[in-house]
């Protein structure tokens, strides 16, 4: 578990989720050209499977590693004997606080290697952005979310998301935004208790 | 009244079916239903849940964010004295509701709670 300074972003991992499947696939295309030329089960092996897989690795890899890396995030905290009764999974991050304690941990999608539970006290603010936009009929919503800064690195963890936008008023935008105040209460309230102790 | 009027009225909650009179709105009480929050509602329709989870609040600003609230009416037949509970489960949003179905109890099985 680390209590230094917060990244969210892996850019060591990041890059090379990115750029080792397209390495291998253009490996494999080469293999497939050179020793392959006139087809056969190396061709297919090398010019489809190999970029299948890596095409399967950018859809699928990020989400199976960030879902082991919650499973063992969940484990951890079990381990340092952390209340994670207060969780909330979002789509690139997830929150999970121990009111009593004043800890607060983190685990980012596009980090999931590192596991950051740190004081409450060094949250400096948290908000709810509800992401209204558009104007008449057309003001709605696509993204409901509550943000805070830990060490002046903001953090936003997604309640609502949408590729349309939604009406204020509807139930779904009303529960995102209601989840949203709830966290922010609560890491408002740990945050107080965080400073006292 | 005619036939289709009294079948119609038959499914609203003021009205007594034994009397066939509309019934007289006799309170109303807004409570707070701690055990649920945002995210998590499930409808009961068991009366004893309610007796153990609902608590009265003076106004909606006492509901904290996240928790569900419930807005109730009590009618009472003027011809048997029967009362009947409505309840309106809600997760209140800032100055907005979002509204789950309503639960009416037709046998005074909420009677105790009013008397909280």
């Amino acid at each position: 578990m680390k209590t230094d300074h917060v990244k969210k972003v892996n850019y060591v991992y990041l890059l090379a989720y990115i750029l080792v499947p397209a390495a291998l696939a253009a490996l494999g295309l080469w293999i497939g050209y050179t020793f392959y030329h006139d087809g056969g089960v190396g061709a297919v092996i090398f010019d489809m499977c190999v970029p299948i897989l890596a095409i399967l690795w950018w859809v699928f890899g990020g989400r199976i590693i960030y879902s082991i890396a919650k499973k063992r995030m969940l484990k951890k905290l079990d381990e340092a004997e952390i209340d994670r009764r207060q969780i909330f999974y979002s789509d690139g991050c997830v929150v999970s606080m121990d009111i009593r304690q004043a800890k607060v941990a983190m685990l980012f999608f596009w980090n999931p290697f590192a596991l950051y539970v740190l004081p409450a006290g060094r949250v400096t603010r948290a908000w709810t952005d509800d992401g209204a936009g558009g104007v008449g009929i057309l003001r709605g919503t696509s993204r409901v979310s509550f943000l805070f800064e830990v060490d002046g690195v903001k953090i936003r963890v997604n309640t609502f998301v949408s590729n349309q936008r939604w009406k204020l008023n509807d139930d779904k935008v009303l529960e995102g935004i209601s989840k949203a105040d709830l966290w922010v209460q609560v890491l408002e309230q740990a945050r107080q208790q965080g400073a006292e102790v | 009244m005619g036939l289709l009027d009294g079948i119609l009225r038959r499914r609203q909650p003021d009205w007594c079916r034994e009397c066939r009179l509309e019934m007289e709105e006799s309170g109303e009480q807004l409570f707070a239903l701690p055990c649920m929050s945002v995210g998590h509602y499930v409808e009961h329709t068991d009366p004893e849940f309610y007796q153990e989870n609902l608590y009265a609040v003076a106004q909606r600003a006492d509901i904290p964010p996240g928790m569900y609230a419930c807005a109730a009416i009590q009618y009472r037949c003027s011809g048997c004295g029967k009362r009947v509970t409505v309840l309106n489960p809600f997760l209140p949003v800032r100055d907005q509701e979002k509204r789950e179905g309503s639960i009416v109890f037709r046998n005074g099985e909420l009677d105790d709670v009013w008397r909280q």
